[in-house]
């Protein structure tokens, strides 16, 4: 310590240095404050860099060019002679950056596919096929006239087989394909059957749970006077009503199940029994392909319906009347072609030619036994080209392999969309505003809607989306969905929906003079979603989870920046060009059109990029709107129905991935390992890059806007 | 939309305007130019309109859903046994509090020696993966040198030695250099990270020696270890014995009510599927006889008649049903008795004095605390159960405070589902309140400090800065809590000294509100920051002039003038921040925990480390898998309705605290 001076010249002094001390004090508390906020951001931004870039660096272009995919670690044990396209080994190469492929030396080998010619017409195609020929061939979409119970199906007897039939079902079976089939032995032999007439008494009674089950299937009615739940045991007693004196028939079985001694046995009045004696038939067929009638098929079936017989369909009622306009030229993998030829014999099928792509392999060795990751398809490859694979071990982790190109793509279209919709209204709205309206009601209403909108939290714009758009938002469409909210019928439908459309999309057509209601009636008793009756209707039963419903949620959503932004970039084109045009004699429009809008489009197109910022980022909205975890095709890529009304309701009413939703799928809702945080940290990263150039950008054309357009 | 006409004035057509006599329903091309603008104009409004329509409709129907929910709860008894639940509850929290301080204690008494065992697990297990394919050589090897074939051929045997050499003197080099470049820090768990230095590098040693040792065998340093462990923790049990009574005890006392539980919950259900079904039978009955009516095959019209005449439509018979219950109080309170009594008694076994772990101290006064209130929800649910009637309806304000001050959110229950706002709703309200109480001081400071006092390159360096932190999307931020925030949290909080100085130190589990909060904190500076500084900007400058020129000092302009004339626009910046940080989603979603219970209170500040749902959350998590118009989505949805007129007051708050500056101005 200082010796205290001898003189106080100021008295003050202390005071001062106290004081200078404190704000000092503040100063730095201020400084600290600003520059921990921006260590906190450079901290953020720094850390997901650092791991991202090593992520972006290892995938590359594979991180952009491929959907996400289940990622699959296998563990593959040592050996040689590994064999995989070279494409799909450089991405394994990709992926396992330090295992050590040996020996690796290429080689070639040939994929053969055959081209062939359907000549037009109307041809009966198993549904398997269908669906195979049209995956082997882009664009292609066979149209079908009806399901044809008359045409024959191949059916393969993979070995021997033993059938049973009833012996009328039999020669109803054998007759229309005697000539092709080999039988090795037909043995007949009779079954006796005891059928058994009961009156049932009427009355309150006791039942065990056993015997109502077995009533279940009978005609008898009765009403079960409390709950069945399952974990009860079946000799547990049930109160039952009969309503009235009933009389049934049944079987053996059951007649042994309901009647008898003790309590929970079915009350009788009498019982009586007769036998039936049928004649059956024990057939050994010999292995091999046969030609059967369809309805035979299932005659085969249902006689037999523990053995497997080889046909290819997609669904039981398996043949369809195949509708080719033109002669098809379409191509079919070599192995697919021969089981083609032979599954369907009666298509008159002309061989063009063999086409053969030669595609290099690399062929490669595993010193030691090895963890390899890989995307699903590549996994897929490996089992196809190596047939004798020794697989230890497997684990997959969804979504984690692959890259983003179906969430960035799906992002990409959604802001479009958005934007696009978000700029006419906002650009609209900004000239009512800053041009047409003078102070009053109306304008006050619009500002303080706006204002209250922007503070509306951004999960509140996604059930707003969901009621208004993906459940209420009006389709003018002929087969409207029975539980949309309602419909009003506009006029007669122009075209009827293909057989092919009614299946899969479970439409019921009915007479054109039922009524709307009627309609809705019969479609809902047998489960069907939508009905046709030769009439469209504007039906409000929304657009579903959709790039439409989402865009337009976005659209909505960021609807107050984009009006703020475009209403200053209006205003700050000079009164004195408006008024020297109107003093020109152009109209109100006019001068809008000519003088304003032109100076204030840089304004608007700052506007459009911050709207893009603010959007892009977005989760919650898209939520339930329009995003999906997974999807197999790109946006693009448009199934269905050929023709352009088709295709464009298709690709706006197509669910879509999105790379803040693949986000979240991949960092909340899958389980976190270090297969997982590639793609977690790469898609961030990415997402990052693209959001914070946008950022960029928008903050930069400000700026420019600001300093070059000044009157 | 509302394109209508906002202006259906009509004028003259020669006005000069307009085109000629273009007219369209009597309007000309120009005011149909207007009106168009004007209708997209109007759009904002609709949206609000339509926002408040869907929420409200949807909301409305809500409560008489849910109150008829409730009172087939009450009709078919469950009521009655829910609250011997409850009270069951209360004791199972005390019981798990207890085996909790025992086992902690335990753990505590035997930690040095664990802690070195679980290290030396993850250790071998991480070894094992990384020399994978060398260790499965070497074991083939092995097992070829094992063969009978190596019995009788010695050479075979000879070469399989050599081989299975080879493979071992490679895994050994593969190990430790995987374990060269292995620190402390690389460890899984955070609190392992503290173990002694000298230590784990023994266990590095002992690891890549059992990894090579031909019979896979412990080193020495970890059978001692075991050794050491086991002797610790048989002492421990011994020294423990009394407390451990106690806990068995506590655990005891419940049998009885358990069992009485036992029987009384399934008849109460069963009571319940009665009441679910009766409700339904008419429109199943009618269903069914349409359905006969529209079938397509006579077989199938008599199936669905056949059904249709089977179903029941007389109500069940609630008074017999419910009389079990009735005739159970008497039993229900000597069970209760009987656990209160044994209870206690095992309460006062748990001798705090015995215990050297801090968690199992903590646990006993929590014990303590509780053991003490369980007379009162004793007596509490006794009297509930007296006064319990199936017939008494349920009243629409009990179905409005159980929404509003429910402690309950239980979806998808075979039991019954309840919708309580309370726990969805504290948790927002915390994880906001800790991201405002963090984010305002730094933003303010940091908006005086950019506005006021920062240099010219400063100023146009930081304000971008800031500026782009609000374009971050959530999302990112979201990914960055879980990936990052929550480990590092959980390795600092772990500290010694941290840990004892600050309340919820160290950290349960890695995602909680905290972590939340501190990310909201972020997310909210822009927001709260921007409109600082505007406002302070606004500030006439006249007023530093003068101040200045009175002699003032610069910080005292600043802090003494300037801010005081700006604070109501700060305020309502941070009204906003506040408004952006309770409706943010991804964030919440990601990073809070999403745990349903009303935050454990008693724990005090410490109950921002604990994890928690929010409003924003629940309807995000839940709103995909329910399906349309069932009970679930309205309680979604009025949730929503709840948060929307939050941030509309929030606004509205923040509007006229801006407007009330302006007027003095």
């Amino acid at each position: 310590m200082p010796t205290p001076k001898p003189q106080k010249k100021n008295p003050f002094e202390k005071k001062k240095q106290s004081l200078f001390s404190k704000e000092v004090l503040i100063a730095i508390v201020l400084v600290v404050c600003t520059y921990f906020i921006l260590a906190c951001t450079f901290g953020v931004f720094g850390k997901i860099i650092a791991n991202g870039a090593p992520v972006l660096a290892q995938y590359g272009t594979h991180f952009l060019t491929r959907s996400p995919e289940t990622l699959v670690v296998t563990e593959v044990a040592e050996g040689e002679n590994f064999v995989l396209p070279e494409d799909a080994f450089e991405v394994v190469e990709l992926y396992n950056p330090k295992v050590e492929f040996k020996n690796t030396r290429e080689g070639q080998t040939d994929e053969k596919t055959e081209r062939f010619k359907i000549p037009a017409g109307v041809h009966a195609i198993p549904d398997g096929w269908v669906a195979e020929l049209e995956s082997a061939n882009k664009g292609l979409y066979i149209n079908w006239k009806s399901r044809n119970p008359d045409v024959d199906l191949v059916v393969e007897v993979a070995e021997d087989t033993v059938l049973t039939f009833d012996s009328a079902n039999w020669e109803k079976f054998r007759t229309p394909i005697r000539d092709n089939m080999r039988v090795k032995r037909t043995e007949l032999f009779n079954v006796k059957e005891t059928t058994h007439t009961l009156v049932v008494k009427a009355g309150k009674t006791r039942l065990s749970k056993g015997v109502i089950g077995a009533l279940d299937p009978t005609d008898l009615i009765y009403i079960i006077q409390s709950v069945l739940t399952d974990d009860d045991a079946a000799s547990k007693l049930f109160d039952v009503e009969i309503p009235n004196q009933q009389t049934i028939t049944v079987n053996d079985n059951i007649f042994n199940t309901v009647i008898g001694e003790g309590e929970g046995k079915l009350p009788t009045i009498s019982a009586s029994t007769d036998v039936l004696i049928t004649d059956r038939s024990r057939v050994t067929i010999a292995a091999g392909h046969y030609l059967v009638p369809l309805t035979s098929y299932f005659d085969l079936k249902d006689a037999n319906p523990g053995i497997q017989f080889s046909v290819r369909q997609g669904k039981r009622e398996g043949v369809v009347m195949g509708e080719f306009p033109e002669d098809a030229t379409l191509e079919l993998p070599e192995a697919l072609y021969a089981d083609f030829i032979r599954e369907n014999p009666a298509l008159p099928v002309e061989h063009i030619e063999t086409l053969s792509t030669p595609t290099t392999t690399i062929t490669f060795d595993l010193g030691e036994p090895t963890d390899l990751s890989m995307p699903n398809t590549e996994r897929n490859q490996l089992a196809i080209f190596n047939p004798s694979l020794k697989v230890e071990k497997e684990q997959s982790f969804s979504y984690s392999g692959g890259g983003v190109k179906g969430p960035l793509i799906g992002t990409a279209l959604l802001v479009t969309l958005c934007i696009v919709v978000a700029l006419f209204i906002g650009v609209s709205a900004s000239v009512y505003l800053n041009e047409y309206s003078g102070k009053g009601k109306f304008l006050k209403t619009v500002r303080l809607a706006m204002l209250n909108l922007a503070g509306v939290p951004s999960i509140i714009f996604g059930l707003f989306g969901l009621m208004l758009f993906v459940i209420a938002a009006p389709r003018v469409t002929s087969t409207p969905a029975v539980n949309d909210k309602f419909k009003i019928p506009l006029f007669p439908s122009l075209s009827e929906p293909s057989m092919r459309k009614m299946e899969a999309e479970q439409i019921l057509a009915v007479d054109s003079n039922t009524s709307t209601a009627d309609a809705v009636i019969k479609a809902k008793t047998i489960g069907r979603a939508k009905f046709y009756k030769g009439w469209t209707f504007l039906s409000f039963e929304g657009w579903g989870t959709s790039l439409l419903a989402g865009g337009l949620t976005l659209a909505v959503m960021v609807l107050p920046v984009i009006i703020t932004a475009c209403e200053e970039s209006l205003r700050a084109v000079p009164m004195g060009f408006r008024e020297a045009s109107l003093a020109l004699g152009a109209s109100k429009w006019q001068s809008i059109r000519t003088a304003v809008l032109p100076y204030a489009f840089p304004g608007i197109l700052t506007a459009s990029v911050l709207g893009i910022t603010r959007v892009a980022g977005e989760t919650a909205p898209i939520m339930f709107t329009a995003a999906v975890a997974a999807k197999s095709n790109s946006p693009f890529e448009i199934t269905g129905e050929p023709g352009i009304v088709n295709a464009t309701e298709n690709f706006f009413l197509q669910s879509l991935q999105a790379l803040p939703y693949h986000i979240y799928t991949v960092a909340g809702r899958i389980p976190q390992s270090e297969f997982t945080e590639p793609m977690q940290y790469g898609a961030t990263l990415l997402f990052l890059i693209v959001v914070m150039g946008l950022a960029g950008l928008s903050v930069w054309l400000r700026i420019r806007a600001r300093k070059k357009l000044k009157w | 939309m509302s394109k209508k006409a906002t202006n259906k004035k009509s004028r003259g057509s020669f006005d000069g305007r307009g085109s000629g006599n273009f007219r369209i329903l009597g309007l000309q091309l120009q005011d149909i130019i207007k009106a168009f603008f004007g209708g997209n104009a109007a759009i904002a409004v609709v949206v609000i309109a339509l926002i408040c329509f869907f929420l409200a409709r949807e909301a409305y129907q809500f409560f008489p859903d849910y109150r008829a929910e409730l009172e087939v709860y009450r009709k078919s008894g469950q009521e009655f046994v829910g609250f011997i639940d409850d009270e069951a509850s209360k004791h199972q929290e005390i019981k798990s509090l207890a085996f909790q301080a025992y086992g902690y204690e335990i753990y505590h008494r035997t930690k040095q020696h664990e802690q070195i065992l679980e290290v030396y697990n993850e250790l071998r297990n991480r070894s094992k993966t990384a020399a994978k394919g060398v260790l499965e050589l070497r074991q083939r090897a092995f097992d070829k040198g094992d063969s009978i074939a190596a019995e009788l051929d010695p050479k075979i045997k000879e070469a399989a030695e050599a081989e299975y050499k080879a493979h071992n003197t490679r895994a050994e080099k593969v190990i430790s250099e995987y374990l060269a470049e292995f620190t402390r820090d690389d460890l899984s768990t955070a609190s392992l990270s503290t173990i002694p230095k000298e230590d784990f590098e023994l266990v590095k040693k002992s690891v890549s020696e059992s990894m090579t040792s031909k019979n896979k065998e412990d080193a020495e340093f970890i059978l001692e270890t075991k050794m050491l462990r086991d002797a610790a923790s048989e002492a421990a049990a011994k020294a423990l014995e009394p407390f451990y009574a106690g806990v068995m005890e506590i655990s005891a006392a419940r049998n009885e009510l358990d069992k009485m539980i036992k029987e009384l919950r399934p008849h109460a259900l069963k009571t319940k599927q009665f009441a679910v079904a009766y409700e339904s039978a008419e429109a199943r009955k009618e269903a069914l006889a349409e359905g006969s009516e529209n079938a397509t095959s006579e077989e199938r019209r008599a199936r669905l008649e056949i059904e249709s005449k089977r179903v029941l439509t007389t109500p069940p018979n609630y008074e017999e049903r419910n009389q079990i219950l009735y005739d159970s109080i008497e039993a229900h309170s000597a069970a209760a008795d009987s656990m209160l009594t044994q209870t206690r008694s095992g309460v006062a076994k748990l001798d705090a004095s015995m215990l050297k772990s801090q968690d199992a101290i903590d646990r006993v006064a929590i014990i303590q605390k509780k053991s003490k209130k369980l007379s009162d929800e004793i007596n509490k649910t006794e009297n509930a159960l007296r006064v319990w009637n199936h017939k008494e309806p349920y009243s629409g304000w009990k179905t409005f405070f159980g929404f509003f001050f429910g402690q309950k959110w239980v979806t998808n229950s075979t039991w019954q589902d309840f919708y309580g706002l309370a726990p969805l709703f504290s948790g927002s309200l915390i994880i906001a309140v800790i991201a405002i109480v963090i984010s305002v001081p730094f933003s303010i400071g940091a908006a005086i400090y950019v506005n006021q006092i920062a240099t010219q390159f400063e100023k146009t360096a930081i304000k971008p800065i800031l500026e782009f932190i609000g374009a971050i999307p959530s999302i990112v931020l979201g990914l960055f809590g879980i990936l990052v925030l929550g480990d590092f949290l959980q390795k600092v909080s772990a500290i010694e000294w941290l840990a004892n100085l600050l309340p919820g130190f160290p950290i349960e589990s890695r995602l909680n509100m905290l972590n939340a909060g501190l990310l909201l904190a972020f997310m909210a500076v822009p927001t709260i920051f921007t409109l600082a500084e505007d406002a302070l900007n606004n500030v006439p400058r006249a007023h530093s002039e003068a101040s200045l020129a009175l002699g003032a000092t610069k910080m005292q302009t600043v802090l003494k003038v300037v801010f005081p004339a700006a604070i109501s626009g700060i305020l309502a910046a941070v009204l906003l921040g506040f408004g952006r940080v309770i409706g943010e989603t991804m964030v919440v979603l990601l990073v809070a925990g999403n745990r349903i219970s009303v935050p454990d209170f008693t724990a005090g500040l410490g109950v921002i480390t604990q994890p928690a749902h929010t409003m924003t959350g629940i309807i995000a998590q839940e709103m995909g898998e329910v399906g349309e118009g069932t009970l679930h989505w309205r309680a979604l949805f009025m949730v929503g309705l709840i948060l929307f007129l939050i941030s509309l007051s929030l606004n509205w708050a923040a509007q006229s605290v801006i407007r009330k500056f302006s007027r003095h101005h």
